[in-house]
């Protein structure tokens, strides 16, 4: 059971963890530029 | 040529393109759509059958495939996008390539850490030098140093090209690390390709919720690292052509004249 747990809990949080990162960037480049058309 | 200048500079190239304003549009259901069938796919996994010889720790399969996919689709879109790029010089294409290549290098390390965790709980080791996993993490490397390239060499066209090149070649490790296990036959630890009518009952609907929700993410963290790398190659652009118009001004002796948002600190003048 730990063993399928450990497999889809690593896949979640790296995608999410990713997903979130990127998000971040974006949202951080948009405050710096006032883009408002990229959001 | 000038090949320190960014690949932003010609003028049928705008960032973002139309492609990238398009597609940018559909993350948002993408998004939306994914959550739903999370919740779903989370069901389907808890309520599958439990395999009566390996346990609870084949329901790996849900997500151990699907990463696979997902990796070998970020590597084609690459190389396609690649072979894109250098056909008709498409700028976005070749971001799109970055993308692809980043998120595909992700699902394959993932495949490459959850396929372990599975050999551990039933071959009894961590990792074999089996064909299919050595040829697996080959493909990796392979698309691990595509990343490298693109993030040490900056903005040069000269890369780009040579990039696209080595993104279409790597390709050549898709089929073999497909067709490996039926090359070398029952010398293979790895269980073989899944095929119609190979799983158990009550395991394919998993098995399909599992491929969907892994290729909607995939979509979805693409069109989203296409959007980052195009915001970051258009502030590049912002950077560089301020810069340029400040040291056209110094070698005329005048005063560089009123700063842009992004060209304020001293390492510009000496780029």
């Amino acid at each position: 059971m730990s063993y399928m747990l450990s497999a889809y809990g690593i896949t979640v949080g790296v995608l999410l963890f990713y997903g979130l990162s990127l998000a971040r960037e974006r949202a951080r480049r948009l405050k710096a530029t006032g883009n408002p058309s990229a959001g | 040529m000038n090949e320190s200048k960014p690949m932003a500079s010609n003028s049928e190239n705008s960032i973002p393109s139309r492609l990238e304003a398009q597609s940018a549009r559909w993350r948002r259901p993408l998004g939306m759509a994914l959550g739903v069938l999370c919740i779903v796919y989370g069901w389907a996994v808890v309520s599958a059958p439990i395999d009566s010889s390996q346990g609870v720790i084949q329901k790996i399969l849900y997500i151990h495939p699907p990463l696979a996919y997902g990796a070998y689709l970020g590597f084609i879109i690459t190389g396609f996008a690649g072979v894109v790029f250098l056909v008709r010089g498409r700028e976005d294409l070749d971001r799109l390539a970055i993308a692809s290549a980043e998120v595909g290098v992700i699902f394959c390390t993932l495949m490459l850490v959850t396929g372990p965790i599975w050999a551990r709980g039933t071959w009894g080791v961590w990792w074999s030098w089996d064909a299919r996993l050595t040829v697996t993490l080959l493909l990796w490397f392979v698309y691990l140093a595509y990343l490298l390239l693109r993030s040490f060499s900056g903005r040069n066209p000269r890369t780009a090209r040579f990039a696209a090149v080595y993104g279409v070649v790597g390709l050549v490790l898709i089929p073999l690390n497909y067709y490996v296990i039926e090359i070398f036959g029952s010398r293979s630890m790895h269980p073989e390709n899944l095929e119609r009518g190979s799983l158990g009952d009550g395991m394919g609907l998993p098995f399909l919720l599992g491929n969907l929700t892994l290729a909607l993410a995939f979509f979805y963290l693409v069109l989203l690292r296409w959007q980052v790398e195009s915001e970051r190659a258009l502030d590049d652009a912002i950077d560089t052509d301020g810069a340029h118009r400040e040291g056209q001004a110094m070698r005329r002796g005048q005063s560089p004249g009123p700063p842009d948002a992004a060209e304020e600190s001293p390492e510009e003048m000496t780029r």
